[in-house]
């Protein structure tokens, strides 16, 4: 209930207290709305919001004469309260797709026309779907912020959440056939990992889909999409046997194994989930399939194995500088050798695999070279224990001779 | 006194002499290894020598050693730049591409032009910078 | 030879060398009682080890650097690259157990013989002080190294002292240096190690020493009804029992070389400040008193603590019977080993509690206060 009595002295007083906080283009603007109108959470919104930084007033989307006297004057301008989606789009696409308008802002202006593209956009404007997102569904109504502002919807930390307000409705997917757990399962995601702990550069939803122009992307197009980021990944699968058919869209291409919205960070277990589900019955295939992660398992054994003998070594105080080079030697190969399997050709597999071995077997020289330097010390204590007991005996001996002299 | 224990006596004695005289050897000669410089500039600023000033052709690289780090030493017309070699992606060890006159990284296709600034790929920071110098002819790279 | 001689000539042109001359001869062939045994070479490796501290300890400062940036990386230095750095700092790291050890084996013998009686009392005084000090050597050596083990057990140490009532919060200040360890603390624990302790150790040595020579060696004689050593009865310091002596360093220098190559002392990672390693615990000689003092409220604690080096420095004026041999000495004797046992005793505890182990096929779990737990087997 509106604790404020809306007298005309209120009013005024009101309007006075938002010259003073809300900046002094307002006291030009004799046609501001809310010198008159209250509307308390309206005005809350806009005041913080970015139109309200550019100079945009009420008139500018809701049309109207704010200076006419009265309330059917107002209206008899061209005074609109955007109900219909479709007004919607058109009212905010009256000044976002105005180049010579969006210049100074350094705004893009093709946002009406990918959302005309979208899912979003078919729906709206082909079957007048009502339900389906349009600009303020995302962007927010009164308190629209920079894309780039932590509070603002379209951040790409709060994506998830805003896409997820109608696409984790089941009762709304529902309508549409589709799933309802995608933001959940994204939310367990590896890229969701990465957002959280701060990584902007992070893909959420409208990377995968594009924002405007939202829509799942085509099975053929997957690997575009993800080589967005995943470069050298990509145009490595591209030589390999998958690339044709996932080109032809008669398979997932790079979701058919590591999944759509809930990536996990690739591990080994990997081949053992992914080939059996097209190439169960296939023997050669899944042979190719265990001479790479065979080749995989071993280099990753025996380079882990070899970094915890060099820790060892290193905490024990052995100088370990050429053998930590090595080991960096046989990480970088390793680590080629993880992007190279998406070729799954053996042949362009082995030489690095043979480079991170050597690297692996030069470090393990190292180390038992400094083990050895060890070994020697402790040899040495041989003839220093034979030296010292030698001259125990000979302190002694003089002792007992010197006893003897004197007769004692 | 007899002669024989006159005898004994010398012989015990310069047997302890002796073995007294190695063991000042054995304390002594340690001591005096351990205080001679072990590397010619001490623990402190480290550098490196990357080969001689001739042994680099102009836009070619080497990668060397400093402090148990590998560093990558270019060399390009306007003189000798030297950066650390660890991919600041995921550790890999670059190496130069002679083409493209730029630093590249095997693992996933990161490029860093000859300021060390990322131009291509994942890595998200440029390449640590290292001092380098012509000394006698030898191109030293100084840890920062 | 001639040319001591002509050395000795021209020195007693100006100087009267025959007092120094007198006293060298006096000292060098001083009767010792005849009881002396190996029991009674602790003392004198005791001060072996302090001189082998002070000079291994010259050396590693040529190569150690005591600020947070170099420390650990200047002590990588000397165990890997200096020549026989590994040798020069394992003899000091070994030392320092080897001279504690040595101080209390000859501080029990001197207990159990009752050698701190009448007219030695100071003598024993000064002994609990060199003690005290040769245990804060090891204290403030511990944080130099500056790797996790340094740190935290510093970091535990030092708490403990802000626990005495009053002064704790200012001496533990005071301390570090600040609120937390830091390279102040690591600098001032360096200022103490190398400069204010040597000379305050040297100076109570040295008093320690002439006290002893000045009166003597103990006998096992009761107080009062000492015999002087004669000649005929004693036994000359130089040759004879120098040569025993040399026969104990011998042994001695064998064992410290053995320990440093079969157990090097380890270099460690680099102290984390933010990542608090489990079960931190002092060095061996601080275990007892650390694992004593979790049994009682903080300020109870440190009171129960102080009993053992207050009843140490008093026993003098405490035990006044006449009688030195143990056997004729039940009681005393009996509190010494109760003394020693309950410390070893609080010892095993401390150093089994938070930690894990199997024992028979069972897995157990100590918890603070040294309590078995029954655990889950190690996993993977």
């Amino acid at each position: 209930m509106n604790l404020f009595l809306p007298s005309l002295i209120y009013r005024r007083a009101s309007a006075a207290l938002l010259l003073l906080t809300a900046g002094s283009w307002l006291v030009a603007a004799e046609d501001f709305c809310l010198n008159c109108h209250d509307h308390q959470k309206q005005r809350e919104q806009f005041l913080g919001s970015a139109h309200a930084q550019a100079g945009v007033i009420c008139r500018d989307c809701h049309g109207g004469d704010a200076k006419a006297k009265d309330e059917t004057a107002h209206l008899a301008a061209d005074f609109q309260r955007p109900d219909n989606k479709k007004a919607i789009a058109a009212m905010c696409a009256r000044c976002h797709s105005d180049v010579r308008r969006m210049n100074p802002y350094g705004l893009s202006t093709d946002q009406l026309d990918h959302y005309k593209t979208s899912k979003h956009g078919e729906q709206l404007f082909g079957k007048n779907d009502q339900k389906v997102a349009v600009c303020t569904d995302c962007h927010g109504v009164h308190n629209i912020l920079k894309a780039r502002s932590p509070q603002s919807p379209t951040h790409p930390s709060n994506i998830p959440r805003t896409c997820g307000h109608c696409h984790s409705n089941a009762t709304l997917m529902a309508g549409y056939k589709l799933r309802s757990d995608v933001v959940e399962q994204y939310q367990t995601s590896h890229h969701a990992h990465l957002l959280q702990k701060g990584d902007l550069s992070a893909p959420t939803c409208v990377t995968c889909h594009g924002n405007h122009g939202a829509r799942p992307p085509g099975v053929a197009e997957v690997s575009q999409v993800c080589g967005k980021c995943h470069v050298r990944q990509a145009e490595l699968f591209g030589k390999s046997p998958h690339a044709e058919p996932a080109a032809l869209g008669l398979f997932g291409g790079c979701i058919s194994c590591h999944g759509n919205h809930g990536i996990q960070k690739a591990s080994l277990d990997l081949f053992a989930e992914a080939c059996v589900k097209c190439h169960a019955k296939d023997a050669k295939q899944l042979g190719v399939r265990d001479q790479i992660a065979g080749l995989l398992r071993q280099t990753t054994t025996d380079y882990e194995s070899a970094a915890a003998k060099v820790r060892e070594a290193t905490r024990r105080g052995l100088a370990t500088d050429d053998e930590q080079l090595q080991l960096q030697e046989a990480h970088t190969q390793l680590t080629q050798l993880e992007a190279l399997q998406h070729t799954l050709a053996i042949s362009l597999l082995q030489p690095v695999a043979v480079r991170a071995e050597t690297a692996v077997k030069e470090t393990l020289k190292g180390v038992a070279w400094l083990e050895n330097v060890e070994n020697w010390k402790r040899r040495a204590l041989i003839p220093i224990w034979a030296f010292l007991v030698v001259m125990a005996g000979l302190f002694a001996a003089k002792r007992r001779q010197i006893d003897k002299r004197e007769g004692k | 006194m007899n002669s024989k224990n006159i005898h004994r006596r010398t012989f015990l004695d310069w047997l302890l002499g002796g073995g007294l005289v190695v063991w000042a050897i054995g304390f002594v000669a340690p001591v005096v290894a351990y205080l001679w410089p072990a590397q010619r500039r001490g623990p402190g600023t480290q550098t490196v020598s990357a080969g001689k000033q001739q042994d680099f052709a102009e836009w070619q690289a080497k990668i060397v050693a400093l402090n148990g780090q590998p560093v990558i030493v270019v060399r390009t017309p306007q003189g000798f730049r030297a950066f650390s070699a660890v991919c600041t992606h995921l550790g890999c060890i670059v190496c130069w591409d002679a083409q493209r006159h730029l630093i590249a990284c095997p693992c996933h296709a990161g490029a860093f032009d000859i300021a060390g600034r990322v131009v291509a790929g994942p890595p998200p920071r440029p390449l640590p910078e290292f001092g380098v110098a012509v000394v006698n002819n030898e191109v030293m790279v100084k840890s920062a | 030879m001639k040319l001591g001689q002509k050395l000795r000539g021209w020195l007693s042109d100006r100087y009267d060398i025959g007092v120094v001359e007198d006293l060298v001869e006096q000292q060098a062939h001083k009767p010792l009682p005849p009881h002396i045994g190996f029991w009674h070479t602790f003392g004198s490796l005791s001060l072996f080890l302090f001189i082998s501290q002070v000079v291994t300890g010259i050396f590693l400062m040529v190569y150690y650097r005591p600020t947070t940036q170099s420390a650990f990386e200047s002590v990588r230095f000397i165990v890997t690259k200096a020549n026989f750095g590994w040798l020069i700092r394992g003899l000091h790291a070994w030392g320092a157990t080897l001279m504690i050890l040595c101080v209390l084996i000859h501080m029990m013998r001197t207990f159990f013989m009752g050698s701190f009686k009448k007219p030695r009392e100071m003598t024993w005084v000064l002994g609990v002080l060199i003690f005290g000090c040769t245990v804060t050597f090891g204290f403030t050596g511990y944080l130099l190294p500056w790797n996790t083990l340094s740190y935290w057990a510093t970091v535990v140490g030092t708490e403990i002292a802000g626990v005495i009532p009053f002064a704790g919060d200012y001496i533990k200040m005071l301390l570090r240096g600040g609120d937390g360890v830091t390279g102040e603390t690591l600098a001032r624990f360096y200022v103490l190690h190398v400069v204010v302790l040597p000379w305050v150790l040297t100076g109570l040595i040295a008093l320690h020493l002439f006290l002893m020579r000045v009166q003597g060696l103990a006998t096992l004689e009761r107080v009062g009804e000492e015999k002087p050593i004669t000649k005929e009865r004693g036994i000359p310091f130089f040759p004879h029992h120098i040569l025993k002596e040399g026969v104990v360093f011998s042994l001695l220098v064998a064992g410290l070389l053995t320990l440093i190559v079969l157990w090097p002392p380890e270099l460690g990672e680099k102290a984390d400040p933010l990542v608090t390693p489990e079960g931190i615990k002092p060095e061996w000689y601080f275990i007892s008193t650390y694992q004593l003092l979790k049994y009682f409220p903080k300020l109870f604690g440190v009171l129960v603590s102080l009993v053992p080096p207050l009843l140490l420095l008093a026993w003098p004026f405490l035990d006044r019977t006449p009688e030195r041999h143990p056997k004729r000495r039940k009681v005393s004797v009996a509190i010494g080993i109760v003394g020693l046992a309950l410390a070893l005793v609080f010892g095993v505890i401390g150093h089994v509690s938070e930690s894990s182990m199997t024992i028979w096929g069972k897995h157990y779990h100590f918890d603070l206060y040294g309590l078995p737990h029954a655990a889950a087997p190690p996993g993977k």
